[in-house]
């Protein structure tokens, strides 16, 4: 009884860690808390010079209107770029048109804590908080597959 | 007996009770594995570098505190992959720290890194692929007291890769040397209801960092006697920004100075260094125009004044160039000269004509023209050019299942002032890079690239083809030949082939590689590659 207690009260789960990031426009963005809106999200860990990651975004892009009216989902994409590089990532978002939300790990913090050692690198979170899929690397057609998580 | 039956039933009953007020606590495991190895036949060896990284994350709101996380990184690089410089070989405990995150900031102790600005004085990051580690062994304080305040101070020794625990201190003796540092940035629009207002941002900032470095007894000759130098124990670096931000308008600028720093990389020059930055952009969706400019004068700053080499830095200057990552393009990649004077521009102008547009077609076109130039300085460069390059490219999706990227390129690159040898290199570089899906479950890509130059090593071709299966398997080959027509052709063949699994988090590949260094795009990620030859496999899982 003890043991079907302890079961229930420790929670083994993967969910979103407390981290504060900061996005393009300077607002500070608590990384926890974006598991807590009710709504699911997705996060997507790419590079300005990353093309796998460009044509991963552009994949998402195509079909986000239609996955926000349906789902209720916010893209936020956490560029990894760092030191001075970090000041082209507002101009590579905004010039090729994309609607997501940026924020910048610079220092590397929410990559060490989710374990993102390669770009592009995406995290499906659903309406509770919970990290349901992951993928690694970038194939034409991946996209088609996170929809199935985001009911 | 009875009274033992009441004893126990009060125990459960209060562990019961107690285990339940932490119901809403939340423990998460979190890990990952990164294999990379080659096995090289002259002679038989098999090369890897392995990581074992593990996270547990304890949850929970109490108070102000929210979350403990400990975390610790296993490597096993004792016969490293090529291309690692010589003290790399290892294996133990690359990483420990154990952070508490509190709704007003945070407070790690062990290995912490950090960036201060743009990394002038102090950027401490993990590049796994370039064999970086520049942790320091110590700890952070992060403090958000108020909105638009952000305070970070952190202090300890080093990472210059298995040094630190030849002592048998773990890391943690800071007698030899140490280093620490401050930064504060205010978000002045935080304040202001009216800069929000009118979308306006205005942030300043200013970091300290201060690296001490017991003495050496270093000789040099003048004269032919012997005089030892006066070396400081204590360096210090400073730094202040300010970062204005009006609707799509940005600009920054940014000035560290550097104390007197004699060091092996400076040939113990007793200056003090200097580094300005500036950025100007302007960015709305479809449009963004980007132009920065650098100027940094003897900014190598290391924990170690003898160490040179990769390890080591406090600080990260990249080179201020565009970085390219198809093969041809990144060939020749300029490297930032940390000791000389060097000035650099670069810009960037970006444009999506829009879908159904006379010039986007009927999916939109992108259209980007960069270029950077960087000059050295010194009196032994005199002012020289040691890189240059303008880039246009071009992304269309011509139909459904077509896209098409194509670029042309103009470089120029200063092998004597990068590499130390050789000359002024010019050429001209193009690339046409095709993808088609032919059903759901198949797609292929191909590249085709060519570099025309009568300098250094000459022409060179490139072809890749991809063959992606079922959105789990990649097949991909690729080529690359110096065709040479010029003083030091090779007319060497490189080749990879190889298959490519991913599931999820799982990313499995093996294959057959001859490779220059550079970066290798194929599989569905871009990597930095060492030069190597011989059959290469690697894993990667995170969890």
């Amino acid at each position: 009884m003890l043991l079907l207690t302890l079961c229930g009260v420790w929670q083994i789960q993967a969910s979103l860690p407390e981290v504060t990031l900061q996005d393009i426009d300077g607002n500070s963005v608590n990384i926890a808390g974006l598991g807590k809106t009710g709504h699911p999200v997705i996060l997507s860990f790419f590079a300005t010079w990353c093309k796998p990651c460009m044509q991963e975004l552009e994949a998402i892009d195509e079909v986000y209107p239609e996955w926000q009216d349906e789902y209720g989902v916010t893209v936020y994409v956490v560029s990894t770029d760092r030191a001075q590089d970090a000041h082209k990532v507002a101009p590579l978002v905004r010039g090729n048109g994309w609607d997501f939300r940026v924020l910048l790990d610079p220092n590397g913090t929410l990559q060490r804590a989710l374990n993102v050692k390669n770009v592009p690198h995406l995290f499906v979170i659903n309406s509770k908080g919970e990290i349901v899929y992951q993928h690694n690397a970038y194939l034409p057609g991946d996209e088609e597959k996170i929809p199935g998580y985001l009911q | 007996m009875k009274n033992e039956k009441l004893r126990i039933k009060i125990f459960i009953v209060t562990l019961l009770v107690s285990l339940s007020v932490a119901a809403k606590d939340t423990v998460v495991v979190r890990g990952a594995i990164q294999h990379d190895g080659l096995l090289d036949w002259t002679p038989v060896m098999y090369h890897s570098n392995s990581y074992f990284d593990l996270g547990v994350d304890w949850q929970a709101e109490k108070g102000t505190f929210r979350e403990l996380r400990a975390d610790t990184r296993l490597e096993l690089t004792q016969w490293p992959m090529p291309g690692y410089e010589k003290d790399f070989g290892g294996h133990g405990i690359g990483r420990l720290s154990i952070a508490a995150a509190f709704t007003w900031g945070e407070i790690t102790v062990g290995d912490v890194y950090g960036q201060f600005g743009s990394g002038l004085i102090l950027n401490l990051y993990e590049d796994r692929a370039m064999g970086i580690d520049g942790a320091l062994r110590g700890g952070k304080v992060e403090l958000n007291p108020y909105k638009g305040i952000r305070f970070t101070a952190l202090g300890g020794k080093q990472r210059r890769y298995w040094s630190c625990y030849r002592d048998k201190a773990w890391g943690w003796n800071y007698s030899r040397d140490a280093a620490l540092g401050a930064d504060l940035e205010l978000a002045i629009e935080q304040w202001s209801e009216r800069m929000r207002e009118k979308e306006m941002g205005l942030t300043i900032g200013g970091s300290w960092v201060s690296k001490y470095e017991a003495f050496d007894t270093i000789l040099t000759q003048i004269g032919g006697q012997n005089y030892m130098y006066n070396l400081p124990r204590w360096v210090g670096a400073g730094d202040v920004r300010a970062q204005l931000r009006v609707k799509g308008f940005e600009l920054l600028v940014e000035y560290a100075r550097k104390a007197n720093d004699p060091c092996t990389e400076n040939g113990f020059d007793y200056r003090p260094g200097h580094a300005y930055l500036a950025s100007a952009g302007y960015s709305r969706k479809g449009l963004s125009v980007l132009l920065q400019a650098k100027y940094t004068d003897n900014m190598a700053f290391r924990s170690e004044r003898q160490r040179t080499g990769i390890a080591g830095r406090l600080n990260h200057l990249p080179a201020f160039t565009q970085q390219h990552t198809y093969a041809l393009a990144a060939l020749y990649p300029y490297a930032t000269n940390y000791s000389d004077k060097e000035l650099a521009v670069q810009g960037e102008i970006r444009y999506t004509a829009p879908r159904k547009s006379k010039m986007g077609g009927k999916y939109g076109t992108t259209l980007t023209l960069t270029g950077s130039h960087v000059r050295l300085m010194s009196e032994e460069t005199r002012n020289g050019e040691a890189y240059t390059d303008i880039h246009l490219a071009m992304h269309k999706r011509l139909s459904k299942d077509w896209w098409l990227n194509a670029m042309v390129m103009y470089q120029a690159y200063n092998e004597l002032f990068v590499e130390g040898h050789g000359g002024m290199m010019r050429s001209g570089i193009a690339v046409v890079d095709a993808r088609v899906q032919v059903n759901p479950n198949i797609s292929m890509r191909g590249e085709l690239q060519y570099l025309y130059s009568p300098h250094h090593e000459g022409q060179w071709c490139f072809a890749l083809y991809e063959l992606n299966l079922y959105q789990h398997w990649s097949l991909s080959g690729q080529w690359m030949y110096n065709i040479g027509y010029a003083p030091d052709a090779t007319n060497e063949h490189y080749y990879t082939a190889g298959l490519t699994f991913t599931y999820g988090a799982h990313r499995a590949n093996i294959g057959y590689t001859k490779t220059r260094e550079g970066f290798n795009c194929s599989g569905g990620v871009c990597r930095f590659v060492p030069q190597m030859k011989g059959v290469c496999a690697s894993y990667s899982f995170t969890f």
